[in-house]
Protein backbone atom coordinates (compact mmCIF):
# COMPACT_ATOMS: atom_id res chain seq x y z
CA UNK A 1 0.00 0.00 0.00
CA UNK A 2 2.58 2.49 0.83
CA UNK A 3 4.40 2.01 -2.00
CA UNK A 4 1.48 2.44 -4.19
CA UNK A 5 0.73 5.81 -2.91
CA UNK A 6 4.41 6.46 -3.35
CA UNK A 7 4.15 5.69 -6.83
CA UNK A 8 0.80 7.84 -7.18
CA UNK A 9 2.46 10.80 -5.32
CA UNK A 10 5.49 10.17 -7.85
CA UNK A 11 3.71 10.39 -10.51
CA UNK A 12 1.90 13.31 -9.26
CA UNK A 13 4.53 15.18 -9.20
CA UNK A 14 6.15 13.78 -12.95
CA UNK A 15 2.85 14.85 -14.13
CA UNK A 16 2.15 18.16 -12.76
CA UNK A 17 2.62 20.60 -15.25
CA UNK A 18 5.87 22.74 -14.64
CA UNK A 19 5.22 26.24 -13.33
CA UNK A 20 6.71 28.84 -15.01
CA UNK A 21 10.51 29.75 -13.38
CA UNK A 22 9.75 33.33 -13.11
CA UNK A 23 12.29 35.21 -15.49
CA UNK A 24 13.87 37.99 -13.47
CA UNK A 25 16.02 40.49 -15.01
CA UNK A 26 19.51 41.47 -14.02
CA UNK A 27 20.52 45.45 -13.37
CA UNK A 28 23.38 47.10 -15.54
CA UNK A 29 26.30 46.07 -13.42
CA UNK A 30 28.94 47.90 -15.53
CA UNK A 31 28.79 50.46 -18.11
CA UNK A 32 30.56 48.70 -21.11
CA UNK A 33 32.02 51.47 -22.84
CA UNK A 34 33.77 51.33 -26.54
CA UNK A 35 35.61 53.97 -29.12
CA UNK A 36 32.55 55.76 -30.21
CA UNK A 37 29.67 55.24 -27.76
CA UNK A 38 27.63 58.24 -26.88
CA UNK A 39 25.71 58.61 -23.45
CA UNK A 40 23.22 60.93 -23.02
CA UNK A 41 22.53 62.73 -19.16
CA UNK A 42 18.73 63.57 -19.11
CA UNK A 43 17.18 65.48 -17.01
CA UNK A 44 16.00 69.06 -15.38
CA UNK A 45 19.02 71.76 -14.11
CA UNK A 46 21.20 69.82 -11.75
CA UNK A 47 22.09 68.25 -15.14
CA UNK A 48 22.43 71.25 -17.15
CA UNK A 49 24.22 72.69 -14.12
CA UNK A 50 26.77 70.18 -13.74
CA UNK A 51 28.27 70.77 -17.05
CA UNK A 52 29.09 73.87 -14.97
CA UNK A 53 33.44 74.29 -14.76
CA UNK A 54 33.54 71.36 -11.96
CA UNK A 55 31.08 68.94 -12.90
CA UNK A 56 30.42 65.30 -13.59
CA UNK A 57 31.64 65.49 -17.14
CA UNK A 58 35.23 67.09 -16.04
CA UNK A 59 35.19 64.65 -14.00
CA UNK A 60 35.15 61.77 -16.34
CA UNK A 61 38.02 63.33 -18.01
CA UNK A 62 40.66 60.63 -17.44
CA UNK A 63 43.33 60.26 -20.34
CA UNK A 64 42.67 57.64 -23.36
CA UNK A 65 38.96 58.01 -22.15
CA UNK A 66 38.37 61.64 -21.91
CA UNK A 67 34.70 61.93 -22.34
CA UNK A 68 33.27 65.36 -23.40
CA UNK B 1 38.93 55.30 -27.38
CA UNK B 2 36.65 58.53 -28.11
CA UNK B 3 33.36 58.87 -26.45
CA UNK B 4 30.78 61.18 -26.90
CA UNK B 5 28.64 62.82 -23.93
CA UNK B 6 25.42 64.90 -24.60
CA UNK B 7 24.08 66.95 -21.40
CA UNK B 8 20.50 66.77 -21.93
CA UNK B 9 19.49 68.71 -19.03
CA UNK B 10 17.38 71.48 -18.98
CA UNK B 11 15.82 73.89 -16.14
CA UNK B 12 12.52 73.36 -14.37
CA UNK B 13 12.11 70.26 -16.32
CA UNK B 14 9.94 67.12 -15.26
CA UNK B 15 9.57 63.90 -16.83
CA UNK B 16 6.97 65.34 -19.41
CA UNK B 17 9.28 67.33 -20.59
CA UNK B 18 12.18 65.43 -21.40
CA UNK B 19 9.23 63.47 -23.37
CA UNK B 20 8.64 66.38 -25.35
CA UNK B 21 11.99 66.87 -26.52
CA UNK B 22 12.91 63.34 -26.89
CA UNK B 23 13.16 62.61 -30.66
CA UNK B 24 16.08 65.52 -31.22
CA UNK B 25 17.17 65.91 -27.77
CA UNK B 26 18.28 62.33 -26.97
CA UNK B 27 17.51 59.61 -29.54
CA UNK B 28 19.04 61.99 -32.32
CA UNK B 29 22.30 61.33 -30.96
CA UNK B 30 21.92 57.43 -31.24
CA UNK B 31 23.07 56.55 -27.17
CA UNK B 32 24.29 53.49 -26.25
CA UNK B 33 23.32 54.60 -22.54
CA UNK B 34 20.79 57.74 -20.98
CA UNK B 35 21.00 58.54 -17.83
CA UNK B 36 18.03 59.81 -16.02
CA UNK B 37 17.78 62.34 -13.55
CA UNK B 38 14.36 64.00 -12.87
CA UNK B 39 11.97 63.92 -9.93
CA UNK B 40 13.40 66.98 -7.99
CA UNK B 41 10.78 69.36 -10.18
CA UNK B 42 8.65 66.46 -11.08
CA UNK B 43 7.92 66.64 -7.05
CA UNK B 44 6.36 70.23 -6.97
CA UNK B 45 8.06 70.84 -3.80
CA UNK B 46 5.18 70.40 -2.08
CA UNK B 47 3.98 67.06 0.77
CA UNK B 48 3.38 63.76 -1.29
CA UNK B 49 0.76 64.09 -3.40
CA UNK B 50 -0.70 60.88 -5.18
CA UNK B 51 -1.97 62.30 -8.24
CA UNK B 52 1.38 64.11 -9.09
CA UNK B 53 3.30 60.95 -8.08
CA UNK B 54 1.15 59.08 -11.04
CA UNK B 55 1.93 61.84 -13.47
CA UNK B 56 5.86 60.99 -12.77
CA UNK B 57 5.14 57.43 -12.75
CA UNK B 58 3.37 57.55 -15.74
CA UNK B 59 5.37 59.90 -17.99
CA UNK B 60 8.40 58.38 -16.52
CA UNK B 61 7.45 54.81 -17.90
CA UNK B 62 6.74 56.04 -21.30
CA UNK B 63 10.28 57.78 -21.25
CA UNK B 64 11.84 54.59 -20.40
CA UNK B 65 9.54 52.64 -22.82
CA UNK B 66 10.48 54.51 -25.43
CA UNK B 67 14.43 54.51 -24.42
CA UNK B 68 14.05 50.77 -25.10
CA UNK B 69 12.69 51.35 -28.40
CA UNK B 70 15.82 53.37 -29.23
CA UNK B 71 17.81 50.75 -27.94
CA UNK B 72 20.00 52.65 -25.52
CA UNK B 73 20.39 51.23 -22.02
CA UNK B 74 18.28 53.35 -19.46
CA UNK B 75 20.42 54.20 -15.94
CA UNK B 76 17.71 55.13 -13.80
CA UNK B 77 19.33 57.71 -10.84
CA UNK B 78 17.28 58.63 -7.90
CA UNK B 79 16.89 62.22 -7.40
CA UNK B 80 19.20 64.28 -5.50
CA UNK B 81 18.62 65.30 -1.89
CA UNK B 82 16.76 68.65 -0.95
CA UNK B 83 18.68 70.07 1.96
CA UNK B 84 15.66 71.02 4.08
CA UNK B 85 18.06 72.63 6.72
CA UNK B 86 19.46 74.60 3.38
CA UNK B 87 16.07 75.72 2.65
CA UNK B 88 15.25 76.72 6.33
CA UNK B 89 18.55 79.02 6.31
CA UNK B 90 17.23 80.29 3.42
CA UNK B 91 13.81 81.63 4.85
CA UNK B 92 11.19 79.33 2.57
CA UNK B 93 8.46 79.21 4.12
CA UNK B 94 6.61 76.73 1.20
CA UNK B 95 4.32 74.03 3.55
CA UNK B 96 6.14 70.80 3.14
CA UNK B 97 10.12 71.80 3.08
CA UNK B 98 10.42 69.95 6.11
CA UNK B 99 9.14 66.72 4.52
CA UNK B 100 10.30 66.71 0.79
CA UNK B 101 13.56 65.01 0.88
CA UNK B 102 11.32 62.31 1.86
CA UNK B 103 9.06 62.42 -0.94
CA UNK B 104 12.23 62.15 -2.75
CA UNK B 105 13.65 59.06 -1.84
CA UNK B 106 10.48 57.82 -2.30
CA UNK B 107 10.27 58.51 -5.75
CA UNK B 108 13.68 57.04 -5.93
CA UNK B 109 12.55 54.20 -4.36
CA UNK B 110 9.97 53.36 -6.83
CA UNK B 111 12.53 53.88 -9.76
CA UNK B 112 14.92 51.60 -7.96
CA UNK B 113 12.02 48.95 -8.15
CA UNK B 114 11.53 50.08 -11.61
CA UNK B 115 14.79 49.67 -12.55
CA UNK B 116 15.64 46.52 -11.06
CA UNK B 117 12.67 44.77 -12.49
CA UNK B 118 13.52 45.61 -15.82
CA UNK B 119 16.91 45.50 -15.89
CA UNK B 120 18.26 48.99 -16.00
CA UNK B 121 21.21 50.43 -14.45
CA UNK B 122 20.45 52.24 -11.26
CA UNK B 123 22.92 54.82 -9.87
CA UNK B 124 21.62 55.90 -5.90
CA UNK B 125 22.45 59.76 -5.82
CA UNK B 126 20.34 60.38 -3.02
CA UNK B 127 21.38 58.13 -0.23
CA UNK B 128 25.64 59.11 -1.20
CA UNK B 129 24.40 62.88 -0.66
CA UNK B 130 22.53 62.35 2.15
CA UNK B 131 24.88 60.36 4.08
CA UNK B 132 27.74 62.61 3.43
CA UNK B 133 26.13 65.53 4.72
CA UNK B 134 25.11 63.63 7.67
CA UNK B 135 28.59 62.56 7.74
CA UNK B 136 30.03 65.51 8.17
CA UNK B 137 27.19 67.82 10.42
CA UNK B 138 28.36 65.73 12.80
CA UNK B 139 31.22 67.79 13.13
CA UNK B 140 29.94 71.17 11.50
CA UNK B 141 26.19 71.26 11.66
CA UNK B 142 26.12 74.57 9.11
CA UNK B 143 27.49 71.70 6.40
CA UNK B 144 25.94 71.78 2.85
CA UNK B 145 26.81 70.90 -0.44
CA UNK B 146 23.45 72.19 -1.12
CA UNK B 147 23.04 76.08 -0.68
CA UNK B 148 20.06 76.80 -2.02
CA UNK B 149 18.51 73.35 -0.95
CA UNK B 150 18.29 71.57 -4.48
CA UNK B 151 20.94 72.57 -7.01
CA UNK B 152 24.10 70.37 -5.81
CA UNK B 153 27.45 73.00 -5.80
CA UNK B 154 30.85 72.06 -6.64
CA UNK B 155 30.89 69.14 -4.03
CA UNK B 156 27.86 67.57 -4.45
CA UNK B 157 28.18 67.28 -8.08
CA UNK B 158 31.61 65.17 -7.91
CA UNK B 159 29.53 63.19 -5.18
CA UNK B 160 26.90 62.80 -8.36
CA UNK B 161 29.80 61.78 -10.41
CA UNK B 162 31.25 59.62 -8.06
CA UNK B 163 28.06 58.09 -7.89
CA UNK B 164 28.01 57.20 -11.32
CA UNK B 165 31.04 55.66 -11.47
CA UNK B 166 31.09 53.60 -8.33
CA UNK B 167 27.50 52.54 -9.02
CA UNK B 168 28.22 51.53 -13.15
CA UNK B 169 31.32 49.78 -12.09
CA UNK B 170 33.53 52.10 -13.48
CA UNK B 171 35.73 52.67 -10.89
CA UNK B 172 39.79 52.11 -10.92
CA UNK B 173 42.84 52.87 -10.11
CA UNK B 174 44.72 55.00 -13.08
CA UNK B 175 47.98 53.69 -13.10
CA UNK B 176 50.72 51.23 -10.91
CA UNK B 177 54.67 50.71 -11.23
CA UNK B 178 56.22 48.18 -9.21
CA UNK B 179 60.02 47.90 -9.35
CA UNK B 180 61.33 44.54 -7.52
CA UNK B 181 64.47 42.57 -7.14
CA UNK B 182 64.63 40.01 -9.84
CA UNK B 183 66.93 37.39 -10.82
CA UNK B 184 70.61 38.38 -10.79
CA UNK B 185 70.03 41.70 -8.79
CA UNK B 186 68.51 43.01 -11.81
CA UNK B 187 65.01 45.27 -11.17
CA UNK B 188 62.34 43.76 -12.74
CA UNK B 189 59.08 46.00 -13.75
CA UNK B 190 55.62 44.80 -13.35
CA UNK B 191 52.99 47.66 -14.26
CA UNK B 192 49.25 48.25 -15.05
CA UNK B 193 47.69 51.12 -16.75
CA UNK B 194 50.38 51.89 -19.19
CA UNK B 195 54.36 50.52 -20.25
CA UNK B 196 57.29 50.91 -18.85
CA UNK B 197 60.75 50.96 -21.05
CA UNK B 198 64.07 51.63 -21.18
CA UNK B 199 64.76 51.03 -17.18
CA UNK B 200 68.17 51.59 -16.28
CA UNK B 201 70.12 51.47 -12.80
CA UNK B 202 72.33 54.36 -12.34
CA UNK B 203 75.27 54.63 -9.64
CA UNK B 204 72.68 56.36 -7.40
CA UNK B 205 68.90 55.57 -8.57
CA UNK B 206 66.90 54.65 -11.49
CA UNK B 207 65.14 55.84 -14.63
CA UNK B 208 63.10 54.76 -16.69
CA UNK B 209 60.11 56.00 -19.63
CA UNK B 210 56.74 55.70 -18.61
CA UNK B 211 53.68 55.73 -21.15
CA UNK B 212 50.38 55.78 -19.05
CA UNK B 213 47.00 54.60 -20.53
CA UNK B 214 45.10 57.64 -19.06
CA UNK B 215 45.44 60.67 -16.83
CA UNK B 216 45.25 61.60 -13.34
CA UNK B 217 41.61 63.13 -12.28
CA UNK B 218 42.01 66.56 -12.22
CA UNK B 219 40.12 68.31 -9.11
CA UNK B 220 39.03 71.84 -9.02
CA UNK B 221 39.47 73.65 -5.29
CA UNK B 222 36.15 74.09 -5.43
CA UNK B 223 34.89 70.58 -4.83
CA UNK B 224 36.04 70.52 -1.43
CA UNK B 225 35.54 68.68 0.57
CA UNK B 226 34.29 66.12 -1.68
CA UNK B 227 37.70 64.77 -2.92
CA UNK B 228 38.63 64.09 0.34
CA UNK B 229 35.29 62.93 1.82
CA UNK B 230 35.18 60.04 -1.03
CA UNK B 231 38.90 59.11 -1.02
CA UNK B 232 38.51 60.11 -4.26
CA UNK B 233 41.99 59.91 -5.62
CA UNK B 234 43.05 57.22 -3.84
CA UNK B 235 40.00 54.71 -5.12
CA UNK B 236 39.30 56.42 -8.43
CA UNK B 237 42.52 57.89 -9.88
CA UNK B 238 45.06 55.90 -8.19
CA UNK B 239 48.68 56.47 -9.66
CA UNK B 240 51.24 54.44 -7.69
CA UNK B 241 55.13 53.92 -8.13
CA UNK B 242 56.89 51.35 -5.49
CA UNK B 243 60.40 50.91 -5.77
CA UNK B 244 62.54 48.15 -3.67
CA UNK B 245 65.49 47.93 -5.28
CA UNK B 246 66.86 51.69 -3.95
CA UNK B 247 69.87 51.52 -1.38
CA UNK B 248 68.80 53.18 1.56
CA UNK B 249 68.45 57.18 1.01
CA UNK B 250 66.46 60.13 0.08
CA UNK B 251 65.37 60.12 -3.47
CA UNK B 252 64.46 63.34 -5.98
CA UNK B 253 61.57 62.12 -8.48
CA UNK B 254 61.67 64.16 -11.64
CA UNK B 255 59.66 63.33 -14.43
CA UNK B 256 60.63 65.12 -17.74
CA UNK B 257 62.72 67.12 -15.85
CA UNK B 258 60.25 68.67 -13.57
CA UNK B 259 61.08 68.10 -9.65
CA UNK B 260 57.94 66.94 -8.11
CA UNK B 261 59.02 65.07 -4.69
CA UNK B 262 61.37 63.79 -2.61
CA UNK B 263 60.59 60.23 -1.12
CA UNK B 264 62.94 58.22 1.34
CA UNK B 265 63.46 54.87 -0.16
CA UNK B 266 61.34 53.23 2.85
CA UNK B 267 58.05 55.62 1.39
CA UNK B 268 59.18 54.49 -1.95
CA UNK B 269 59.12 50.98 -1.03
CA UNK B 270 55.96 51.02 0.76
CA UNK B 271 54.51 53.06 -2.57
CA UNK B 272 54.26 56.77 -3.08
CA UNK B 273 50.55 58.04 -4.79
CA UNK B 274 51.09 60.47 -7.27
CA UNK B 275 47.31 61.70 -8.56
CA UNK B 276 47.25 64.56 -6.50
CA UNK B 277 50.45 65.99 -7.27
CA UNK B 278 49.58 68.60 -9.10
CA UNK B 279 53.77 69.26 -10.33
CA UNK B 280 53.64 66.71 -12.39
CA UNK B 281 53.47 67.00 -16.48
CA UNK B 282 50.36 64.40 -16.35
CA UNK B 283 48.46 66.58 -14.22
CA UNK B 284 49.26 69.18 -15.90
CA UNK B 285 48.03 67.83 -19.43
CA UNK B 286 44.82 66.93 -17.32
CA UNK B 287 44.45 70.28 -16.52
CA UNK B 288 44.66 70.91 -20.09
CA UNK B 289 42.39 68.99 -21.23
CA UNK B 290 39.71 70.19 -17.90
CA UNK B 291 40.16 73.41 -19.14
CA UNK B 292 39.10 72.68 -22.47
CA UNK B 293 35.89 71.07 -21.39
CA UNK B 294 34.91 73.78 -18.94
CA UNK B 295 34.93 75.94 -21.81
CA UNK B 296 33.13 73.61 -24.16
CA UNK B 297 30.45 73.69 -20.81
CA UNK B 298 30.71 77.14 -20.69
CA UNK B 299 30.23 78.21 -24.52
CA UNK B 300 28.31 75.79 -26.92
CA UNK B 301 26.70 73.72 -24.50
CA UNK B 302 25.22 76.01 -21.97
CA UNK B 303 24.05 77.68 -25.61
CA UNK B 304 22.52 74.67 -26.50
CA UNK B 305 20.97 74.04 -23.31
CA UNK B 306 19.89 77.48 -23.45
CA UNK B 307 17.52 76.96 -26.87
CA UNK B 308 15.92 73.75 -25.65
CA UNK B 309 15.13 76.01 -22.40
CA UNK B 310 12.73 78.51 -24.66
CA UNK B 311 11.38 75.30 -26.64
CA UNK B 312 10.73 74.22 -22.81
CA UNK B 313 8.26 76.69 -22.38
CA UNK B 314 7.00 76.56 -26.02
CA UNK B 315 6.09 73.34 -25.65
CA UNK B 316 4.56 73.68 -22.06
CA UNK B 317 2.45 77.09 -23.39
CA UNK B 318 1.16 74.63 -26.26
CA UNK B 319 0.18 72.12 -24.20
CA UNK B 320 -1.98 74.43 -22.30
CA UNK B 321 -3.18 75.83 -25.37
CA UNK B 322 -4.21 72.50 -26.27
CA UNK B 323 -6.79 72.11 -22.94
CA UNK B 324 -7.91 75.97 -23.55
CA UNK B 325 -7.55 76.81 -27.47
CA UNK B 326 -9.92 80.03 -26.72
CA UNK B 327 -7.07 81.33 -24.19
CA UNK B 328 -5.94 84.34 -26.55
CA UNK B 329 -2.96 84.89 -23.95
CA UNK B 330 -1.45 81.40 -24.28
CA UNK B 331 -1.89 82.15 -28.04
CA UNK B 332 0.47 85.38 -28.01
CA UNK B 333 2.74 83.70 -25.68
CA UNK B 334 2.80 80.92 -28.41
CA UNK B 335 3.66 83.18 -31.41
CA UNK B 336 6.42 85.11 -28.94
CA UNK B 337 8.19 81.96 -27.82
CA UNK B 338 7.98 80.15 -31.92
CA UNK B 339 9.63 83.55 -32.56
CA UNK B 340 12.22 84.14 -30.35
CA UNK B 341 12.82 80.24 -30.85
CA UNK B 342 13.83 81.13 -33.95
CA UNK B 343 15.34 78.34 -36.45
CA UNK B 344 16.08 75.91 -34.12
CA UNK B 345 17.71 72.97 -35.52
CA UNK B 346 19.70 75.78 -37.30
CA UNK B 347 20.60 76.92 -33.57
CA UNK B 348 21.31 72.88 -32.48
CA UNK B 349 23.55 72.42 -35.54
CA UNK B 350 25.39 75.68 -34.97
CA UNK B 351 26.17 74.79 -30.82
CA UNK B 352 26.93 71.39 -31.91
CA UNK B 353 29.75 72.43 -34.13
CA UNK B 354 31.03 74.49 -31.57
CA UNK B 355 31.14 72.02 -29.22
CA UNK B 356 32.78 69.53 -31.74
CA UNK B 357 35.52 71.74 -32.51
CA UNK B 358 36.44 72.00 -28.35
CA UNK B 359 36.15 68.37 -28.33
CA UNK B 360 38.66 67.73 -31.45
CA UNK B 361 41.22 70.27 -29.68
CA UNK B 362 40.68 68.04 -26.39
CA UNK B 363 41.06 64.45 -28.13
CA UNK B 364 44.23 66.10 -29.62
CA UNK B 365 45.69 67.25 -26.41
CA UNK B 366 44.84 64.04 -24.42
CA UNK B 367 46.81 61.71 -26.28
CA UNK B 368 49.69 59.52 -24.00
CA UNK B 369 52.76 61.13 -23.69
CA UNK B 370 55.89 58.84 -23.17
CA UNK B 371 57.63 60.27 -20.15
CA UNK B 372 60.85 59.99 -18.65
CA UNK B 373 61.21 58.76 -14.50
CA UNK B 374 64.13 59.66 -12.75
CA UNK B 375 65.14 58.54 -9.20
CA UNK B 376 68.17 60.28 -8.12
CA UNK B 377 69.51 59.79 -4.40
CA UNK B 378 69.98 63.51 -2.90
CA UNK B 379 71.31 62.36 0.82
CA UNK B 380 71.95 58.82 2.45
Amino acid sequence: MTLRLAAFLLLLTVAAPAQDAPNFKAPVSKLELADGDTVVFLGDSITHHASTPSTSKTSFTRGSRTCV
Amino acid sequence: MRLKFHNAGVGGAKAWDALARFDRDVAAYKPKYVTILLGMNDGSYQPFNPEIFKTYQDDMTTLLSKLKETGATSIAMTPTMFDARAARVRKWNRPGTDVYNSVLAYYGTWLREVAVREGHGFVDMWSRLNNLTLEQRKTDPNFTMIKDAIHPGPAGQLVMAYSIIEDMGLRKGLSNIRIVEGRGGKPRVTSQGGKVTEMQVTDDGLSFTWTAAGLPWVLPEETAPAPKMLHLGHKASREALEVHVLPAGKYELSIDGAVVGTYTDVQLSRHIELQENDKTPQYQQALEVANLNKQRNAGPVRGLRGTWSIFQGLARTKRGLESNPDDANAKKRVEQITKRLGDHEAKIKEFEAAAKAIEDQIFENNQPVPRKYVLKRVSK
